[in-house]
């Protein structure tokens, strides 16, 4: 027994660390072939890395699920350099053609509305333009696309229901495809903004199919390299790119995933990599940063806060609307704005970008003044109980905002909004949820209060979000003069026919006081100075909308 | 013990019925469900869509249904398919594993190195400078949150010195082992720290339990060396003890690797768990929690039988 | 026989020996008599939100600064100390009080007993620990008490273990054999004999466990499953300061050098308890 431990406990520790040695040796082969340089070079090094190519090294947050764009629940940044679709929206809130040569209007004739109401809405397709296997795009791939879209599968598609107003899917010739609707869509040209290769998925599952989810083929200007899990994706140019030689001007991209934005920030600091988004309160810590530059991209998003008076409660407290706006001019947005958010972001009044041509300036606006909303909860009834919180009919002022633990900065606005309402005599508490659980106690409507924020296309409709039946209005609010306003704004194709109808919409909406816009948000990016050609756009479909333009160097 | 070891392999069937029952409830029990992942970018997808979701899932089924799906699948080898990446589990598990095996087999080893003599020379120099300083050392390990701890240790050396890369595991392009390494140390050291100030103190304990038993003062009576008792008598029969908390500890590696690999942008186990948590990946979920149930009990058990066989004082009955 | 009082002066003598315990043991009773009096020590209200005042720098006003609301971080601080101390001491007391039971009643009666105890314990700690915590904090807003219970009923297991390993070994020693021989019940036996030779783990156990508590509620916090704002709590102080570490590091240096200290001395403390009561241990080694 005496000697024996210790042998025993010696060979113990040579089988962890032959485990050990053995675990780490097979990672190595699986990397990518790109010569032994020596590790010290490496990192810290200019993106002119080995062979002279021009590697562009991206801090990406989000861990991507799958990368077919239309059933990805993930922004679609990293799909967007490999495929295309009919259309892309750009810095200006604007759709673009991309496979498309243009977007088709009741002006270029490129909608025509029929005798029998329905309407023909013909797409001109580029030619010549070739999927990465060197097969060639032709409208059989946008009606595939379509036909995925509306079936039982095409559930998967966020926006499917947009689609289904398509009654039929016509290809006169391999580039031309009419589309046949029901009645007018307004959005459009929201859709494809991904088209499916229907040579390599024809027959078959489009959800589980490895060898498209994986590794999607497209027609974009980079192609799809590698994958590595939890690591990277890697994307290399596209020589064969249909905009012609010139481009893409950058030899590969390399997302790899940071998912902490504070190792983010860190690994940008570092030299690491050469762009990354951060969130609007780390732009200090970078701003000095040497070799990079800071761009504030206005984001399709704004904040907010709102009431629901869907419940029995929030009808006492919320459905006058005096009360409300009384505690919209109780809130400070500037100090929000300047003190919190560092005046990264700029005060809200509208639901629509300043970005948009859609957004209306000529709304009113609940100024901070304490004073005023004390007057206004008064003659509401609202008056001062004992413990300085306002009651009415032996109700009190109190109510309960529901916070999300994903959205760190949602909840200090919460905070900051809980000390001012305490100065005028209401009492704001707060319940703080985990983000799944928040996301199905805020569509079951049982709150009270939050601060929410959505983010819209380029297309300007909000009609599912703020309608009486709209899909997504979880605050029981229901306004018929604004109703009638948008679902007008929604069955017209014209922006000079549209924009008024949407100035109208924006104007109701403030007028009625449901909700009090915070801020427009801002996603700030942190760039290598040399990287040329960034234009961030704030939309759903993000920022490398123009990637193939992109340039790194003189 | 050949047998002992058996009958314990044969025990833990049901015991792992029993802890996938428990994680299959305590999942679906969580408030909120995978259709909200739908919504979990802003954009707005219709309440119609999202029943649909569920019922595609199979998630209307009562949930002793779906438990007795997912155990008769998981018996055949099928944990089933991701939610949200229509993956494959098994597959999707065993490509983050390597990763996290790696990260936590080198923390290990960088604990056992460090702690172990650590403990014995604070027992032996029980009182001194150099015990304060060195147990204040190994204290400093678990006297820091790890996600703060971690970024102080990327900003110092990585963003300020530039010594090493702040995260991630490789450097892509290069496949050198230089490079794996400089990528393991900032996570490895902050794991490690973990384990170091329990090994020490328990060893120092252990140790200091042994040198003032009877048979240590006997074998010093009998004109031993000092330092020959405390090294060959002292040494094995303290490390019995630590030995066994240490095997116990490799399987809490897997809990510390949890924010360690999301502080680090180490692509493995721990942080696809965090992803799956968020998006409530139930299938995705279950088979990380079982996996990492499994190493626990396999490590348990071994941890068991080591006690037995280390210690001789130890019969299995 | 020995008066009490000598067996006291006796711990008390080996306790004092142990210079950095009795240092730390000083640092932690102003510490809490600092944090459990912030109401008469701070000098502003915890949630004072001031938002033209966000993120300053140390000055007379604000000893540590504000933080994102303009907040006195030095009465967060305070307040935040008080409910981090509070997790950690009580979280760790119902791990101990469980484990330690659950240990010695295993260790004890073995066979039977035992079996079906470790086999309890053994779900619970095949399960890892985090994860299930991540999960469990997910059901409900983190209140002050589910936070304690939760880290408390999970981690009573690493106790467990060691006291019956310890108490399957003390058994069989002789005393224990001659307490049984001479007719002593098992009660008696248990706490006469086994837990006294049993505490020195205990100890180790329960004072490692404070750290840890206080660690993993701002670990929860870095997760945001911690306790909610405007509560504060080290945790979740450090958390908000996380983001702007380089640009306003006194935002997050305090609370992480209080958890630091705090941990740091509860564990020298406990070293310190452990060599004074472990009768193993003598006084003049």
């Amino acid at each position: 027994m005496k000697h024996n431990t210790w042998i025993k406990i010696a060979s113990l520790l040579m089988v962890v660390a032959l485990l050990s040695s053995a675990c780490a040796a097979p990672a190595a082969p699986a990397a990518a072939p790109a010569g032994e340089s020596a590790a010290t070079e490496a990192e810290a090094a200019a993106p002119a890395a080995e062979d002279g190519k021009k590697i562009l090294r991206v801090a990406y947050g989000a861990e991507i699920d799958t990368l077919n764009a239309l059933t990805s629940q993930n922004l679609t940044d990293i799909e967007i350099t490999m495929v295309d679709g009919l259309i892309m929206s750009d810095n200006n809130n604007s759709y673009v053609p991309v496979l498309a040569k243009e977007i088709p209007t009741t002006e270029n004739g490129g909608i025509v509305v029929q005798d029998d109401g329905t309407i023909e809405m013909t797409w001109n397709l580029h030619e010549g333009v070739k999927w990465h296997d060197g097969e060639e795009f032709t409208s059989a791939d946008v009606c595939f696309t379509l036909d995925f879209i509306q079936s039982e599968a095409g559930q998967a598609v966020y926006n499917q229901t947009d689609y289904m107003g398509i009654i039929d899917c016509q290809m006169p010739d391999p580039y031309t495809v009419v589309f046949v609707w029901d009645k007018v869509f307004a959005a459009y040209a929201t859709l494809f903004d991904t088209i499916l290769p229907e040579h390599v998925l024809a027959g078959q599952d489009v959800l589980t199919y490895d060898a498209y989810n994986r590794s999607p083929l497209g027609t974009g200007p980079f192609k799809f390299v590698e994958w590595k899990p939890g690591e990277y994706i890697r994307v290399e140019k596209n020589t064969d790119y249909w905009r012609g030689d010139e481009y893409p001007m950058i030899d590969e991209i390399v997302f790899s995933f940071i998912p902490d934005p504070n190792t983010r920030v860190n690994a940008l600091k570092a030299g690491e990599y050469d762009l990354g988004q951060i969130l609007p309160n780390q732009v200090k810590e970078v701003q000095d940063l040497e070799g990079y530059k800071v761009d504030l991209v206005p984001a399709n998003s704004w904040i907010i806060f709102e009431f629901n008076v869907a419940t029995e409660r929030g009808q006492k407290l919320f459905s006058d609307p005096n009360v409300r706006k009384a505690i919209f001019h109780a809130i400070d947005r500037e100090a929000i704005v300047e003190g919190l958010m560092e005046g990264t972001v700029q005060i809200a009044n509208s639901a629509i970008s300043p970005t948009s041509p859609y957004h209306n300036p000529d709304v009113p606006v609940y100024a901070y003044d304490p004073a005023q909303a004390a007057q206004m909860l008064d003659e509401a009834g609202w008056t001062p109980g004992a413990d300085g919180i306002r009651e009415k009919d032996g109700e009190r002022l109190s109510f309960t905002i529901i916070n999300r633990n994903s959205r760190p900065e949602r909840t200090a606005i919460a905070q900051a909004i809980q000390a001012m309402l305490k100065d005028v005599g209401v009492e704001v508490k707060f319940e703080d949820l985990e983000n799944a659980a928040w996301l199905q106690r805020w569509l079951s409507t049982d709150w009270e209060a939050i601060i929410g924020g959505w983010i819209i296309p380029a297309d300007p409709s909000l009609t599912a979000l703020y309608a009486c039946e709209g899909s997504n209005n979880f605050t029981g609010f229901c306004n018929p003069e604004l109703d009638a306003a948008m679902i007008a704004s929604d069955e017209v194709f014209d922006f000079a026919d549209r924009k008024p109808l949407m100035d109208e919409v924006q104007l109701l909406m403030a007028e009625e006081g449901r909700e009090l816009p915070l801020y427009y948000n801002v996603l700030p990016y942190v760039m290598r100075e040399d990287l040329q050609g960034f234009k961030g756009s704030g939309t759903n479909l993000g920022s490398f909308w123009n990637v193939y333009e992109w340039s790194l160097g003189e | 013990m050949g047998r002992y070891a058996i009958r314990r392999t044969i025990q833990m069937i049901p015991l792992f019925i029993g802890i996938s029952i428990i994680i299959f409830l305590i999942i679906q029990a969580a408030p909120g469900g995978p259709e909200t992942t739908l919504l979990a970018t802003g954009r707005f997808v219709s309440p119609e869509i999202l029943a649909a979701y569920r019922v595609r899932l199979g998630l209307d089924q009562p949930i002793f249904v779906q438990y007795f799906r997912w155990l008769g699948a998981a018996l055949t080898g099928d944990l089933g398919y991701s939610y949200t990446s229509a993956q494959p589990v098994l597959t999707m598990i065993l490509e983050r594993l390597p990763a996290t095996i790696q990260l936590m087999l080198s923390a290990y080893l960088l604990a056992a190195v460090i702690a172990l003599p650590l403990g014995v020379y604070s027992a032996i120099h029980k009182y001194s400078i150099l015990d304060y300083f060195g147990t204040g050392l190994s204290f400093l390990g678990i006297a820091m949150p790890v996600f703060w701890f971690g970024l102080i240790l990327q900003l110092v050396f990585a963003v300020q010195l530039g010594w090493l890369p702040s995260s991630g595991r490789e450097t892509v392009g290069d496949t050198g082992l230089v490079d794996q390494i400089k990528h393991l140390i900032l996570p490895a050291t902050v794991l490690s720290l973990l384990y170091i100030a329990g090994w020490s103190r328990y060893m120092r304990t252990s140790f200091l339990g042994v040198i003032n038993s009877d048979y240590v003062r006997t074998a010093r009576a009998k004109g031993l060396r000092e330092r020959r008792v405390m090294l060959v008598h002292a040494l094995k029969n303290a490390a019995i003890p630590v030995v066994s908390i240490m095997a116990l500890d490799v399987a809490g590696l897997f809990s510390g690797a949890v924010i360690t690999e999301t502080i680090f942008a180490w692509p493995g186990i721990g942080r696809l768990f965090i992803q799956s948590m968020y998006a409530r990946d139930y299938p995705l979920l279950m088979g990380i929690i079982m996996m990492g149930s499994i190493l626990v009990v396999v490590f348990n058990l071994v941890a068991d039988i080591l006690y037995g066989w280390l210690d001789p004082r130890i019969s299995f009955d | 026989m020995r008066p009490p009082r000598t067996q006291t002066q006796i711990i008390w003598d080996k306790f004092r020996r142990h210079k950095a315990a009795v240092v730390s043991g000083i640092v932690m009773i102003i510490l809490m008599i600092l944090c459990f009096g912030a109401p008469f020590f701070a000098p502003y209200a915890f949630d004072a939100i001031d938002l033209r005042n966000t993120r300053q720098p140390p000055s007379w006003q604000h000893l540590m600064g504000t933080d994102d609301l303009g907040r006195d971080a030095f009465t967060r601080l305070l307040y935040g100390g008080r409910i981090s101390l509070m997790v950690g001491i009580f979280a760790a007391l119902v791990a101990t009080s469980i484990g330690a039971l659950v240990g010695a009643v295993a260790g004890f009666y073995g066979k039977r007993t035992d079996n079906v105890l470790m086999r309890f314990t053994e779900i619970i700690i095949a399960i890892p620990s985090l994860p299930l915590l991540i999960i469990l904090s997910s059901y409900t807003q983190a209140s002050v008490v589910i936070i304690i219970l939760i880290i408390g009923l999970l981690s009573w297991m690493a106790t467990a273990r060691i006291v019956r390993g310890s108490v399957h070994s003390v058994k069989r020693q002789d005393f224990v054999m001659a307490a049984r021989m001479m007719g002593c019940r098992n009660a008696t036996i248990i706490g006469r004999h086994i837990i006294p030779n049993v505490m020195g783990p205990i100890i180790v156990g329960a004072t490692l466990g404070v750290g840890a508590a206080i660690i993993i509620e701002s670990s929860l916090s870095f997760l945001g499953l911690g306790i909610s704002p405007p509560t504060p709590t080290w945790g979740n102080m450090l958390q908000d300061s996380q983001s702007t570490m380089s640009t306003k590091p006194w935002l997050t240096i305090f609370p992480g050098l209080a958890i630091l200290i705090t941990v740091l001395c509860i564990n020298f403390l406990g070293e310190g308890l452990h060599d004074a009561l472990d009768p193993t241990v003598r006084s003049d080694q």
